[in-house]
């Protein structure tokens, strides 16, 4: 079993300094928050389910940047459609990693359906994302992610995680800073945003 | 371009007009045909979306990465998606522009959608996001182009609600 703390650290440290990241709301984003802010992160505060839906509009519309959704058991469970029109749209520079502790855990550990029968990564295959791996130990996930970070996408990383509560960090609660900041990490002129 | 010549040609030529090159949507029998064309042109990038919910977030993504983006649906699909709309939509101030057809009044066939078109006003107004009803295809063309402008400035959701009569083919 893997712990979402080494996984995150392991992400972080592989990275590019320009991949853009997508956060759920929730342990997660504490952690990432702990480990790496940096503003090419962007951290959800709500939307369960959509980290995989905005990363994809995302990597569609900057082919250029590596975008990776950090996502949960619980999340894409809400959100299954989410790997069809991955599949469907293909983008090559995406790359969506859910941690699975089969468990709401964020919403109070009940367990999900990951805890009992589903298999996510068996899912996203059948959705079409050919590239979709369960990982259940750290060198697991080395390998999974090193062969997504080299090899066009879209993939999919399931990694089996425990149930732990995270740092008391969190996202700020302004909510335009949040957007603005990563928008202007993608682009410091971006024609979405008034001039500074 | 060879279109019907009802509100299909005016919402196609409204976006295009309005420079949003990022359309989501889910399919409506009333909107097929501008969807069939935007789908075809290469000028859009144009993403089917499973469910409303999620095409929200498809469209937030592409507002991010530099596009201007509408979403076109049915009404029911505003149902399937309040909680994106009001969560990240409207709390992250992402202008969407989002057409709908209106389903549930006048000339309703299907009594499943009566209660949630007849609703839809006032849920709108109760999240106040601006809601704009054209009665003729002229000046549905107006609104696209002023609603896009409102949502930019707001930085705001914004929506045009499509009524039936809008889709009957003008008599040449």
């Amino acid at each position: 079993m893997l712990r979402r703390i080494e996984v995150l650290k392991a992400l972080c440290n592989k990275i590019g300094d320009k991949d853009l990241i997508i956060c759920m709301f929730g342990h997660a984003a504490n952690d990432l928050l702990y480990l790496k802010d940096r503003p090419e992160n962007f951290y959800m505060r709500g939307g369960m389910g959509l980290a995989s839906s905005i990363g994809l509009g995302l990597a569609l519309t900057v082919p250029n940047r590596r975008v990776i959704v950090i996502d949960g058991d619980g999340s894409i469970l809400m959100n299954l459609g989410s790997f069809a029109t991955i599949a469907r749209y293909a983008p090559k520079n995406l790359i969506h990693i859910i941690l699975d502790n089969e468990s709401h855990y964020t919403a109070g550990d009940l367990p999900t359906a990951t805890a009992s029968k589903t298999d996510l990564a068996a899912v996203a295959r059948g959705a079409g994302i050919e590239n979709s791996l369960l990982v259940k130990d750290i060198s697991e996930f080395d390998k999974a992610l090193d062969k997504a970070l080299s090899e066009n996408g879209p993939h999919v990383i399931v990694a089996k995680v425990a149930r732990e509560s995270a740092m008391k960090w969190a996202p700020p609660k302004r909510l335009v800073y949040l957007k603005e900041r990563f928008m202007r990490a993608i682009n410091p002129d971006h024609p979405n945003l008034p001039k500074l | 371009m060879h279109m019907e010549q009802d509100a299909n040609i005016f919402i196609y030529n409204g976006l295009k007009d309005a420079g949003i090159r990022f359309i989501v949507s889910v399919p409506d029998t009333l909107i097929s045909p501008v969807l069939n064309a935007i789908d075809k042109d290469p000028n859009f990038i144009h993403i089917i979306a499973t469910r409303e919910e999620e095409g929200v977030g498809i469209a937030i993504g592409a507002y991010f990465g530099g596009y201007k983006v509408a979403i076109l649906m049915q009404n029911t699909g505003l149902g399937n998606s309040l909680n994106a709309i009001a969560s990240q939509g409207i709390s992250y101030k992402i202008p969407l522009l989002m057409l709908m057809t209106l389903r549930g009044h006048l000339e309703e066939y299907n009594p499943a959608d009566v209660a949630f078109g007849q609703a839809t006003p006032q849920i709108l107004s109760a999240l106040r996001i601006p809601c704009y009803i054209p009665n003729t295809n002229e000046e549905l063309y107006r609104t696209i182009i002023g609603a896009a402008k409102l949502a930019e400035t707001s930085q705001e959701p914004v929506v045009i609600l499509l009524q039936k009569h809008l889709f009957r083919k003008i008599e040449r």
